[in-house]
């Protein structure tokens, strides 16, 4: 489903400005699996992402959304590919002059559904991560826990293959944090692939899925304890 | 059907988005629509009238001797036919001369049957081709000049070349105002566009992540510019109608009063579509432009 081969990335030129924040990145995301990168603030987790979502180039390697290396796509076939993925980036991305529901229906208005299919999959999607009863909400007027739920429910509205979430608990309180690792286990087990980045190694045991390490933009080997 | 549904509604969003960049580029449409309309307009006319005063533009040649056979094949009328410029000639021999006088006279031509002899010399009618400019009317009258037995060319052709000169004049200075109009409606188009696009940043880039393609989110900018342009040349052409005959039943009256003038002939139906087209297409080149820089 995913895959990153020996990717390298770094930024700035000449050897002494050159920060290389991927050194040699290898793994693979199973269909169905559930993945969990733990690392520092600064590993190069949501770097890692945005190379998933081709926001972002690496130095050297490669990186595979189903088999087609991200790195090469042109426009078109990479809008087709990120139309597969659903992305929880870390602060949301959210319209703050949209509802809730508006946040959602934007989306997949924009993305051919009709207004009537959007509204329902946009309200089920809202449903399924609790946060119904705020769909005329704006943003601002959800809190934290929910404005990530928010996140997370408009990155599941598109019915993605593969789900990139960017430390969807960071600054949560405990109980928030859990309903959103609650919510990314029932997602999974819907058989949805999931690639998750946490600073917390608690939030990573409580998702149950595999866990990768991230350090200075290195993996350590599985098994290895930190 | 959702998507021209999200397309429009992207568009008018753009609209709103654009500010006061969005009415300025509807005003400028439309002024370079009129600009451009009224000049061609009123060329238009000037065209019609000039067309009016050459047909009756005679070039009139005295003859001194108009030789044996002046309308035979070789004769004065052959010779002057000959030269460049020339639509038509009548010769016209004295005893016809004396009789087209006193037709014209009438009861005062009374006098004409006491005299001794005609006194009026045979001449030729000249038709200038109504294409024909000032430089070569003057070239043909010189010309004309020279054929032997000519005593004088008479022609009362002082006018051609001023009215070329105002024709030109006119064409130049309102078409190169349109086209100034015109630019700036293109840079108040791109101005609408990066307007637009920088205001809706957080919406294009949410949607580029969820894999919207890449021309549906550039679709409702150019769009948004093409409908302003396009709504500013409707309005020019409004305005250009309303200044023409078919608007003179309400216009007339201030058009006399205000600006003096009469109104303006309609332009054929393929020019105002072609200048309404034009107009809209400002804003399509303007929204491109934007699009890449």
């Amino acid at each position: 489903m995913l895959e990153f081969r020996g990717v390298f990335k770094g930024y700035g030129r000449g050897a002494a400005r050159r920060v290389e924040v991927l050194v040699d990145l290898s793994f693979e995301v199973k269909p169905g699996e559930l993945a969990v990168v733990v690392g520092p603030s600064g590993a190069g987790k949501s770097t890692m992402l945005r190379l998933v979502t081709g926001e972002e180039a690496p130095s050297r390697g490669a990186v595979l959304v189903e088999g087609v290396e991200v790195g090469t796509l042109r426009r078109g076939r990479l809008a087709r590919m990120r139309r597969s993925l659903g992305v929880a980036a870390q602060g949301g991305r959210l319209l703050a002059d949209r509802s809730a529901l508006g946040n959602l229906t934007f989306v997949l208005e924009a993305l051919g559904a009709g207004r009537a299919e959007a509204r329902d999959r946009a309200l089920a999607a809202l449903a399924g991560v609790g946060l119904g009863s705020v769909r005329n909400a704006l943003p601002h007027e959800l809190a934290d826990g929910e404005r990530r739920r928010l996140t997370l429910a408009r990155a599941l509205a598109t019915r993605p293959r593969l789900l990139l979430a960017d430390e969807p608990t960071a600054g949560l309180d405990p109980a928030q944090s859990a309903s959103v690792v609650s919510l990314i286990r029932s997602v999974h087990a819907r058989g949805v692939t999931c690639l998750v980045t946490t600073q917390s190694a608690a939030v990573a045991r409580a998702l149950e899925g595999r866990v990768l390490q991230l350090a200075a933009g290195r993996l350590r080997p599985e098994g290895d304890p930190a | 059907m959702t998507l021209p549904s999200y397309v429009a509604e992207a568009t008018l969003r753009g609209c709103r988005r654009a500010g006061a960049v969005a009415p300025l580029l509807v005003l400028l449409s439309a002024l370079a629509v009129l600009t451009a309309g009224m000049t061609l307009a009123a060329d238009l006319a000037l065209a019609g009238a000039e067309a009016g005063w050459r047909a009756s533009l005679r070039l009139v040649v005295v003859l001194r001797d108009a030789g044996p056979r002046p309308e035979g094949p070789d004769g004065i009328a052959a010779r002057a036919r000959a030269l460049a410029g020339v639509a038509a000639v009548r010769y016209v021999a004295p005893d016809v001369a004396l009789a087209e006088l006193r037709q014209l006279l009438g009861a005062r031509g009374d006098g004409l049957d006491r005299l001794p002899s005609n006194p009026l010399p045979p001449r030729l009618e000249v038709t200038p081709a109504p294409t024909l400019e000032a430089a070569g009317l003057d070239a043909l009258v010189a010309a004309l000049d020279r054929l032997p037995g000519v005593t004088e060319v008479q022609a009362a052709r002082g006018w051609v070349e001023p009215l070329e000169r105002l024709r030109r004049g006119m064409r130049v200075g309102g078409l190169g105002l349109a086209a100034g109009l015109g630019v700036s409606a293109l840079a108040a188009a791109a101005g609408a566009t990066v307007t637009a696009r920088r205001a809706g940043s957080d919406e294009t880039s949410v949607l580029r992540l969820v894999g919207v393609p890449e021309r549906r989110l550039a679709a409702p900018l150019v769009l948004q510019a093409v409908g302003l342009a396009g709504i500013g040349s409707l309005l020019g052409l409004g305005l250009l109608v309303l200044a023409s005959e078919p608007g003179a039943p309400w216009t007339e009256t201030w058009l006399r009063s205000t600006l003096g003038l009469d109104p303006l002939p309609l332009l054929p139906s393929h020019w105002l579509a072609g200048l309404t087209s034009a107009g809209a297409a400002l804003g399509l080149v303007g929204a491109l432009a934007a699009g890449r820089a």
